[in-house]
């Protein structure tokens, strides 16, 4: 097959002159999934644009070749470009809510595309708009023709985004993080839709992501980009067998996962380099456990090794003059081998008894109460002290306002939070600043949660003075420098501006933030979801050894399995505000019975190289104000039957632990509507 | 929606009656009815007798607020700011200090206001969006700049050398239109032109610049890098795409304005001779008479709410996301 | 000579602010995150130039803030008494242009009145002609001959000494900091420096002699006048700002942070606010002062004093009717802060309400409120032209640009035009709402620069 793509040593750089795309290379052929894999920041979304030369002021391509067929992109003039973007080439954001005009419909937008690229107006138009919005599996189309973005759901605008991008028939679709920003069982629909559309026409496509799992499931020819360069090429299969390149090992290594319980995940130090100073040797060398002296003064040059695959590292170029490889343990975090045994017999620290959290919605002149939205409805569960629980649920699900219900951070409609044999709820201020240090919290975002305007001292001491733990300034300057060594960060840091961190250094000092209390329970709410793969192993090490140490118990709020399987002991997956299934991480993860929980865990993609698997479940979650009666799940559930519609399962035990509410397992057919 | 917008008009009514009781207490605080009718009166007259009388023939013989003598409603009712507010609301001014009806003279110079403001927001709205596009169209070309320059220099210079200016050159230097005045009929023309475009020009360097901003703001999303990747062209991202989102936030500044120009412009009215409301209330203001300026203070309140109103109305017209509840 | 130090209201706000803004300044540079955006501004060349410009009117501005009484030679029963006029250390160093008053109108730089006026020659005929004037060029024998070698001598001997004293001081500076020279915006500085200097050297050599701007009605020299109004514009312009500041930072983040009913109150107190068209709500507010003031005559022992209470007493009405603009922002920027994690981090720690809006809150808006004083001056001084001409602003004895423009627009219609009056204020008012707005400008982009100037409610 002929090449549709060809990349010839591109470059693009800021007005300062660095590089941050350097020298890339590659083709696509007719057909073909091309993924561009990377961490934030490492220039693959700027490659991306500056294939359809939409790259921002402050970036310009300097140098290089791009050729789709028969055309240079880079020597057209404008006006046969602007025929280019979404003609022969088209592309799809991450952000689907922001990437479509909010004040146009659906079907203007893809008209849109329809009048620049094939002619088509007025009815004609219409037609094939709805033929593309069935296509990309929109249901009702002819209705959503005239709807605007807001009125759909996250994974319905991307499919429009898919369908637009089709408009133009192009060759090459370039897909930018499509899936990053939807739930865990819409990415996979996305991902079905792309590889389905690829099929039928057989366009090529340029798979921009961070995630190694998407790349296994989509892709068949795998670049690794790092700081501006492509490391290490080659096909998915033989990626997934033998990484060559340093960089590509660690981020396989630093995935969480079943398998790695029970020891460290192998964390690259540091993080990737700022785009304004990059390094002169390799760009990886201070980061690499391999590096020798060469790798810091001399780039190395692109080697190709045998079937195919190409890699930019020394090791490969000058193998005999390699030091001898570290083991991995070596390289890996010191730390206990083994999770502490489970305190079955263990009195539970936090019991929380059908908490429900409604926000009300108001209508009429007057503003009435007209009805509820039941973020949280009547969810129960309880940790024992050292044990980490996870919260899983996909967005909008409640798992984060359980979370802060539990820190009277909202005021729960009824229900009961006991911690340490305390009732929180109903407490004034007064008696619940008591309980305060019991419990904290480590927020998502580690750019939105530390005040820009504080010194980290500051941040640390804030709960210290809040809940009168008063010493004097000596110890407290002491016990600071303690806790920010605990948390792997050096003494001096305490007197610097959190602007001066990186990502993962931030949530380091957020947690310390929260450990200056002396909390016996922390609730991380999705604490590594906005860090990159090997910064997300940092932070698990580090939440996993002060566990060890300090014997904390965590409310471990989160979308990802793989992380959940890694971590935790127990395991509540959530859907609509109710917890749908109960159980010991291997209960739940590797024996589900409820039909969301098996659903969930089909949709991870696998990182095994194998490739592509079906989708498992359709359609998206209905709104918390208006739930579906009966089984909230029954819209969606394959197994859905008669009973499901009409009242909620209760719970039925399948084990001592594991409980799970669906009437596909014993006695729950009999149950009664429960709590709503 | 309806219930929405029956709710903000609700609201106007405590709003209203913060508005008279702010006036009121401005007004009274320093100035009793007493003082009034020593002014009104002329020092000559002035016997206790007199005032008393003078108070009575202009209502003023009652407590203020809060009438401790009557019973029931009537201690809020029968005061004089229950009086002269009350009649407010069904738009009865009374009268001016020279006797003659405010609703009347209201009426017969909103003409004459409207004559010059309308033309003023309409040209002005189209000529600054215009020129804010053309410079977003050129972003960060030397005509960009240039243009930014000049609307910095232009709105630092005070609106009456705008009059002063335009009314030596183009009347007292050219001789091209007469320098004040107003008139009936096609005629008119000559007297409106200059007022109008001396306003226009006055507000060209703060909108423009202002509209600019918003258009930058909205080029800089994500869904003009859609429209963009589509193969839109810089025109057609510029209006198809970026005109109605930056709608949103114009709208906010534009719409609560137009009910606001019944009541004319001060400067513009004063300088040119137009016998409109904005010479009215400077009238008022340098003869200290009490009831035209309250009056006007009212109707300005009233014209302001019903703005706020038009724009969340405006809203649902521009922004498919503004379900109004 | 011994005099009597007075100390006006609006004197005690304006060091009352200089002291304020000498102190963040203090406190700021010790702390590199608050330092960083100000470092921008030094970076600017708009910004620097723009700084050196509105500093000169600062300058004149303060002067003119310092006011004494002098001492009567003669004593009334051993005691000292006072002249009733108040003089400020500016009206001191510029005792020659305030005194030498002509008669009537003239021209700039003229040596002949603008009127014709019966003369009685020397040899005792009465002739109907301009008349030389008493300070303006009076030590030209002949005026036909001589006053362009005169004027140009001038104002080129002054211009050289203002550059060679620009020279001077910038080779000082280089030699104490060295790292002047490298800073990007020194050049533009230096030439804007070379260049203000230039001119005001000239004016200077020249104002000696004659009146460079002008005469008015009644003779004063008009460059005296327009620098006498510097003053009221800044009062105006920056006590306004610190009168409302207060309210809508305090009203606006609470209104923010709580929520409820107390956003509620606020937002109601808001919207009647802004519903009254502000010029009739000022008009409103200035015609009851000028009735108290009117009514107590006797709390002012100077016509200085009242002046000053009624210039503070705008302000404050200015302050009342310009702060719901504020308050409705920082309402908008907190209501979003609120939401921030770092916010639910100190309440998960008990953190009390207000400790959260001191620690939180407030630094993390306060680059809106400097924004927004500095915006505001600009429109401020403008505003303070216009008020003055509807005959609601400064009192009529105050030297205010607004008071200049109002006295000097009917003289447009007098043949030959008496411009310079007019030309004057416009001019000296350009340049101070100029400079004023470069500056916020860089300000804004220093310090925010993707602040939405539109938000809503």
């Amino acid at each position: 097959m002929s090449a549709v793509l060809k990349v010839s040593g591109l470059v693009a750089r800021l007005h300062n002159g660095a590089r941050i795309v350097d020298d890339l290379s590659f083709e696509i052929r007719q057909g073909e999934t091309f993924a561009l894999l990377g961490e934030s920041g490492c220039g693959k979304s700027m490659t991306a644009l500056s294939l359809l030369r939409l790259l921002p002021d402050s970036v310009q391509v300097d140098g290089g070749k791009v050729q789709l067929a028969d055309a240079d992109l880079l020597s057209l003039p404008e006006r046969d470009m602007r025929k280019v973007r979404g003609g022969r080439m088209a592309m799809i954001f991450q952000e689907p809510g922001l990437s479509l005009n909010p004040v146009m419909t659906v079907g203007a937008q893809i008209t849109e595309a329809l009048a620049l690229h094939r002619g088509l107006r007025g009815a004609a138009a219409e037609a094939r708009c709805i033929e593309l919005l069935q296509q990309v599996g929109i249901p009702d189309a002819p209705r959503r023709l005239h709807e605007y973005p807001f009125q759909m759901s996250g994974g319905m605008k991307q499919r429009v985004m898919i369908a637009m991008a089709l408009a133009g028939q192009p060759r090459l679709l370039i897909a930018d993080e499509p899936t990053t920003a939807l739930d865990v069982t819409i990415q996979a629909q996305v991902l079905q839709l792309l590889r389905d559309t690829q099929q039928q026409n057989g366009m090529a496509l340029l798979l921009i992501t961070h995630d190694l799992g998407v790349v296994a499931e989509m892709a068949h020819q795998v670049a690794v980009m790092y700081a501006g360069h492509i490391v290490e090429q080659a096909t998915r299969e033989q990626l997934f067998a033998a990484p060559a390149h340093p960089y590509t090992q660690k981020l396989f290594a630093a995935l969480p996962g079943a398998q790695r319980r029970g020891q460290p995940l192998a964390a690259i130090p540091g993080s990737v380099p700022p785009l304004q100073d990059i390094p002169r040797g390799c760009r990886f060398a201070s980061r690499c456990d391999r590096a020798w002296a060469l790798c810091h003064e001399q780039a190395p040059a692109w080697t190709t090794l045998d079937g195919g695959q190409g890699v930019r590292c020394h090791l490969y170029a000058t193998a005999d003059a390699a030091p001898a490889r570290t083991s991995d343990a070596e390289v890996a975090v010191q730390g206990p081998q083994a999770v502490a045994p489970a305190q079955a017999a263990a009195e539970a620290l936090l019991q929380v008894d059908n908490l429900q959290v409604y926000f009300p919605i108001r209508k009429g002149i007057l503003q009435r109460v007209a009805g509820q939205v039941k973020a949280v409805d009547g969810v129960s569960l309880s940790i024992k002290p050292g044990r980490t629980l996870a919260l899983v649920g996909e967005s909008g699900c409640g798992k984060t306002t359980t979370g802060k219900a539990l820190l009277q951070l909202l005021q729960p409609a009824a229900g009961s939070v006991r911690f340490a044999g305390n009732e929180l709820t109903g407490l004034d201020a007064q008696a619940l600043r008591k309980q305060r240090a019991g419990m904290q919290m480590v927020f998502q975002d580690p750019y939105a949660s530390l005040n820009p305007k504080m010194r980290v001292a500051e941040i640390l001491q804030e709960g210290m003075a809040a809940l009168g733990a008063a010493s004097s300034n000596n110890d407290r300057q002491q016990y600071l420098d303690a806790l920010l060594g605990q948390v792997g960060l050096a003494a001096e840091s305490k007197w610097r501006y959190p602007h001066e961190f990186s990502g993962g250094q931030r949530q380091r000092i957020a947690i310390a933030r929260a450990l200056a209390v002396n909390p016996r329970l922390l609730i991380c709410d999705e604490p590594t979801s906005a860090l990159d793969v090997s910064v997300q192993a940092q932070i698990l090490n580090l939440l996993k050894s002060l566990q060890q140490e300090l014997g904390l118990s965590y409310l471990f709020i989160t979308h990802n399995l793989t992380v959940v399987e890694y971590l935790a002991h127990d395991v509540c997956v959530m859907y609509l505000g109710r917890i749908v299934e109960r159980g010991a991480v291997a209960e739940v993860l590797h024996a589900p019975r409820h039909p969301y929980t098996q659903a969930l865990l089909a949709a991870v993609p696998q990182i095994d190289g194998r490739g592509a698997q079906m989708v498992s479940v359709g359609g998206d979650m209905p709104s918390p104000a208006r739930p579906p009666q009966g089984c909230h799940f029954h819209p969606r559930c394959p197994h859905a039957m008669p009973v499901c519609r009409e009242r909620y399962p209760q719970a039925s035990a399948s084990g001592a632990t594991h409980i799970v509410h669906c009437y596909l397992y014993g006695n729950a057919a009999e149950g009664t509507a429960g709590e709503s | 929606m309806i219930a929405y917008l029956i709710r903000r008009m609700l609201y106007a009514i405590p709003v209203l009656i913060g508005v008279n009781l702010l006036t009121f207490a401005l007004f009274f605080v320093v100035n009793t009815p007493d003082d009034m009718a020593r002014v009104q009166l002329g020092i000559k007259r002035v016997t206790p007798e007199a005032i008393e009388q003078w108070k009575q023939r202009h209502g003023y013989d009652k407590p203020l607020l809060y009438n401790a003598r009557a019973a029931g409603m009537d201690r809020f009712t029968d005061t004089i700011f229950f009086d002269k507010s009350a009649s407010m609301f069904v738009f009865d001014f009374g009268y001016s200090d020279d006797g003659r009806s405010i609703s009347r003279e209201i009426v017969t110079r909103m003409g004459p206001s409207l004559s010059i403001a309308l033309p003023t927001f309409l040209i002005g709205l189209v000529s600054y969006v215009t020129f804010a596009l053309l410079m977003t169209l050129f972003r960060a070309t030397a005509l960009d700049i240039v243009g930014v320059t000049l609307c910095v220099v232009l709105m630092s210079i005070s609106g009456l050398f705008y009059i002063i200016g335009g009314q030596f050159l183009v009347s007292k230097l050219w001789h091209w239109v007469p320098i004040s005045g107003y008139g009936g009929g096609f005629d008119n023309f000559r007297f409106v032109l200059l007022p109008i475009v001396i306003g226009v020009a006055s507000g060209i360097g703060a909108s423009s610049r202002w509209y600019r901003t918003i258009f930058l703001e909205e080029i800089g999303k994500d869904y003009v890098r859609t429209a963009r990747a589509k193969g839109v062209s810089e025109l057609g991202v510029l209006f198809r795409h970026v005109l109605k989102n930056a709608m949103i936030p114009i709208l906010t500044g534009v719409v609560v304005v137009i009910p606001l120009l019944f009541m004319g412009s001060l400067l513009t009215e004063s300088f040119f001779g137009i016998p409109g409301l904005g010479s009215y209330t400077i009238d008022a203001i340098n003869a200290q008479d009490f009831s035209v300026v309250r009056a006007m203070v009212f109707l300005g309140s009233v014209l302001y709410i019903a703005g706020l109103i038009l724009t969340d109305i405006s809203y649902t017209l521009v922004d498919p996301r503004v379900r109004l509840s | 000579m011994s005099f009597l130090p007075v100390m006006l209201w609006t004197d005690a706000l304006v060091f009352l602010l200089i002291a304020t803004a000498i102190a963040s300044a203090w406190w700021v540079r010790r702390q590199p995150h608050l330092l960083l955006p100000w470092r921008r501004v030094a970076q600017s060349r708009v910004g620097m130039v723009s700084l050196l410009v509105l500093s000169l009117f600062v300058l004149v501005g303060v002067l003119d803030s310092l006011h004494y009484r002098v001492a009567l030679p003669e004593k009334s029963n051993g005691q000292t008494v006072y002249a009733p006029e108040v003089l400020s250390a500016f009206d001191y160093l510029a005792d020659g242009l305030r005194t030498h008053t002509e008669k009537t109108y003239s021209a700039p730089l003229a040596v002949y009145l603008y009127a014709k006026e019966s003369m009685e020659m020397a040899d005792g005929k009465v002739v109907r002609d301009y008349p030389r004037l008493k300070y303006g060029g009076a030590q030209l024998a002949d005026p036909q001959r001589d006053w362009l070698g005169d004027v140009t001598g001038r104002a080129l001997t002054g211009a050289a000494a203002g550059l060679l004293a620009v020279l001077l001081l910038a080779g000082a500076v280089v030699k104490v900091v060295p790292a002047a020279k490298k800073s990007k915006p020194m050049f533009a500085v230096l030439v804007t420096a070379l260049l203000i200097a230039a001119v005001l050297g000239a004016v200077a050599d020249l104002a000696t002699a004659y009146h460079v701007l002008g005469t008015d009605k009644v003779g004063q020299d008009v460059l005296y006048l327009s620098l006498k109004s510097i003053r009221t514009g800044l009062v105006i312009g920056t006590v306004t700002t610190l009168v409302m500041l207060p309210f809508a930072l305090l009203l606006g983040v609470a209104a923010g942070y709580f929520r409820g009913w107390v956003d509620d109150v606020i937002q109601y107190v808001y919207t009647v606010l802004s519903s009254i068209p502000s010029v009739l709500l000022i008009a409103a507010a200035v015609l009851m002062v000028q009735v108290v003031i009117g009514m107590h005559a006797d709390w002012f022992d100077t016509a200085a004093k009242r002046a000053d209470v009624r210039l503070l007493a705008l302000c404050l009405i200015l302050g009342v009717t310009s702060w719901t603009g504020l308050c409705r922002l920082l309402r908008g920027e907190t209501l979003k802060l609120r939401e921030m994690e770092y916010i639910q981090a100190a309440q998960a720690f008990g953190v009390s309400s207000f400790r959260i809006l001191m620690r939180h809150i407030v630094p993390n808006v306060m680059h809106i409120v400097l924004i927004s004083v500095v915006m505001d001056f600009s429109a401020l001084v403008l505003a303070e032209a216009v008020l003055s001409y509807v005959g609601v602003g400064v009192d009529p004895t105050t030297n205010s640009f607004g008071n200049m423009i109002n006295s000097a627009r009917l003289e447009m219609a007098r043949e030959p035009m008496v411009w310079w009056s007019l030309a004057s204020a416009f001019g000296f008012m350009l340049l101070l709402v100029l400079a004023a707005n470069l500056f916020a400008d860089v300000l804004r982009d220093a310090f925010d620069s993707r602040l939405n100037r539109t938000e809503n409610s």
